[in-house]
């Protein structure tokens, strides 16, 4: 057990007092951004970005890794506790975690969430450990236009399989692809869509564009939608713990979850929602007391938290093994390897061990504290949501342009991190994905050069994407991927979850 | 937003705008690929993937243009709770806006983004006269000092900067 070891040797670095440190602030402030209201995991690792700029890149890489986990955790809370899910995994949580939280029943709901998240976040990681070498092995092997073939498959599965639309899905995906155009060609130096505006050769930040389709996309729709109607947080009243029964209905309900989560999320499929709203179905056919379903079964809130927490850890293995980010969340851990000039995939596990390894074990690291920190945080955490709208949004924009400031201090950035805003906006009022768009600015350049490396391998010869075994039945996978929603729409049955 | 008496809007106008915006991007990035080398001998050039995906941002306007086609005429039922509110829109959109333009003429860090600060929040129905402003003042500065002096990051620098040295 090669990778057991060398998790261990991971556990001895992420448990240096310094790297320690840098993951329990982590923890702290992912959970103290991601609790705020409407913000989710990938807008909190974006925020944060600017605060791990000169830190040294193992600790502010696993301090990456305890803002992820925190703002997770933080938005289960929000989930549970006023109803607003910041990001589409956590619905399936807010549907019985609310009922919960109304019914008194606070304590258990935001305790199954972050025991669930604990237990999946742990067996998750594991399984990472234990697989990600295994890809990696694999990946050495792997031509130009197998990488190429494997980020077509990417490309569809984010948008199209698992969206609500696929027209809706790849136009978001065209959009992020367009923007990867921009700037000076790599191979040739020529400059694309840059219209001679220096601050366009470099190409477009993945941070700015998250950050504004993200945060500033957020704060204008809240703003637009805004009614002067204070929200009810509902007070964690009763008893923290969780009764007997309370563990017995959770712990089958963690496991599936995770069993759900892992493998959906290690797919280049993208996103939490998809096994966080099967894990929810899954417990609501399988559970005893079906009358409790919709009143809070606490069966609803474990099982997709440890789904959703799973999958985050899933998404990892291509994001580590092959440098394929499916998620916007990972998408934003690639751009913080990035600031470092890192480049996540195969070779980073050889010419950085003890960096990828103290990574894989600080999500260890991560969830205990998670755990330790947070729980009896809970009563803190809760007054955070009392902050009226009006402060909380005009210090998220302020804290949106410090960020894109502090990494590209110009008045044009500025106004592309409001662009993207606008954006963000009308993409949310026209119900258009964004993660495919982050996907698509980052894989774009990534596929268009390893297409281009195929090319003068073949000498020009375009079948050699058919020619090989693996790039051939990938570009097959990717066709199917993009026609069977189209042709199964009883797929949709499962997105529902309302019968 | 043109709404109905029921308060319905037009179905085909999001697809429409959407439409006409994929095909503009087509061809600006069209148009600039023609200014690009395309490649030499079996090498694809930079050119190759800018038209590539001009054709994809073209199918896809086209497919929007169907879709509004479709459904011309029609009226779409909005939701009471899903009621844009203008004015909050537009406060948050010139506190952005504003923050740009005082930045550009050197105004520095803490101004700017106190004004952006100040506007978001009477978007949100506090008033200019209200606290709104100071809190941003406060905020904006210990941002400021925080990422400046304990993180070493650099900030635009204005009149209020340069006092705190």
């Amino acid at each position: 057990m090669e990778s057991l070891s060398l998790l261990a040797d991971g556990i001895w670095i992420a448990l240096q007092p310094g790297n320690l440190l840098f993951a329990g602030i982590g923890v702290l402030l992912g959970t103290l951004v991601g609790i705020l209201p409407g913000i989710s995991p990938s807008l909190t690792v974006a925020l944060l970005l600017p605060v791990t700029f000169r830190l040294d890149p193992t600790g502010s890489i696993i301090m990456f890794a305890g803002i992820y986990f925190g703002g997770m955790y933080g938005s289960s809370t929000t989930a549970i506790l006023i109803n607003t899910p910041g990001e589409a995994a956590s619905i399936a949580t807010a549907i019985e975690g609310y009922k919960m939280a109304l019914s008194g029943r606070a304590g258990p709901a935001l305790a199954t969430a972050a025991i669930g998240s604990f237990v999946a976040g742990t067996i998750a990681t594991f399984l990472l450990a234990l697989l990600a070498p295994t890809i990696v092995d694999l990946a050495v092997q792997f031509g130009p236009w197998d990488y190429f073939a494997l980020m077509v498959v990417a490309f569809v599965t984010v948008s199209a399989t698992f969206g609500t639309s696929v027209l809706r899905g790849l136009t978001s995906l065209a959009l992020g692809l367009f923007l990867g155009l921009v700037g000076i060609d790599k191979l040739t130096g020529q400059a694309r869509l840059a219209f001679g505006v220096p601050a366009l050769m470099d190409g477009i930040s993945i941070t700015t564009l998250a950050v504004g389709l993200f945060a500033m996309g957020e704060a204008l729709y809240v703003a637009s939608r805004f009614k002067n109607v204070t929200e009810r947080v509902e007070p964690v009243s009763g008893s923290l713990w969780m009764t007997k029964a309370d563990w017995k209905a959770s712990w089958k309900a963690w496991l599936r979850g995770t069993a759900l989560g892992f493998p959906i999320g290690a797919l280049p499929a993208g996103g939490a929602e998809v096994p966080t709203l099967l894990s929810y179905t899954l417990e609501r056919r399988l559970t005893k007391n079906p009358e409790q379903f919709g009143r809070g079964a606490i069966e609803g809130v474990a099982g997709p938290e440890a789904a959703n927490n799973a999958s985050a850890t899933g998404t990892l293995v291509p994001l580590l093994a092959l440098g394929l980010p499916t998620s916007a969340t990972a998408a934003m851990m690639l751009a913080g390897f990035q600031q470092y000039g890192l480049v996540p995939g195969p070779l980073l596990f050889t010419t950085n061990p003890e960096m990828v390894w103290g990574l894989i074990a600080s999500f260890l690291v991560g969830n205990l504290m998670l755990l330790v920190l947070n729980l009896p945080l809970v009563g803190l955490w809760v007054k955070l949501l009392a902050i009226p709208q009006a402060w909380l949004y005009a210090g998220i924009l302020v804290f949106a342009a410090m960020g894109t400031l502090a990494a590209n201090p110009s008045v044009v950035e500025l106004t592309m991190l409001v662009v993207f805003g606008v954006t963000g906006y009308l993409m949310r009022c026209w119900d258009y994905p964004v993660a495919p768009m982050i996907v698509g600015l980052i894989l774009g350049p990534m596929a268009e050069s390893q297409f281009r490396r195929a090319l003068q391998v073949s000498l020009g010869d375009y079948l050699v994407f058919f020619k090989h075994p693996v790039s051939a039945t990938l570009l097959a996978i990717a066709v199917i991927a993009l026609l069977a929603p189209l042709l199964f729409k009883g797929l949709r049955r499962f997105r529902g979850g309302d019968e | 937003m043109s709404l109905g008496n029921d308060g319905s809007v037009p179905a085909g106008r999001a697809p429409l705008v959407v439409g006409a915006i994929l095909l503009g991007l087509a061809g600006l990035t069209l148009f600039d690929s023609l200014g690009v080398a395309s490649g030499m001998g079996p090498n694809v050039g930079p050119s190759a993937a800018m038209k590539l995906i001009a054709l994809l941002l073209a199918g896809l306007g086209v497919a929007h243009l169907v879709q509004a086609l479709r459904l011309a005429g029609q009226r779409q039922a909005q939701d009471p709770e899903d009621k844009v509110n203008p004015g909050s829109l537009a406060w948050v959109f010139a506190g952005l806006v504003l923050q740009i333009v005082a930045l550009s003429i050197g105004a520095g860090f803490i101004v700017s983004s106190a004004i952006l600060f100040a506007f978001t929040a009477c978007g949100f129905g506090r008033s200019l006269r209200s606290l709104g402003p100071v809190y941003g003042l406060v905020l904006s500065t210990a941002v400021y000092l925080f990422f400046t002096k304990a993180l070493g990051l650099s900030l635009p620098m204005g009149p209020l900067e340069r006092l705190l040295g």
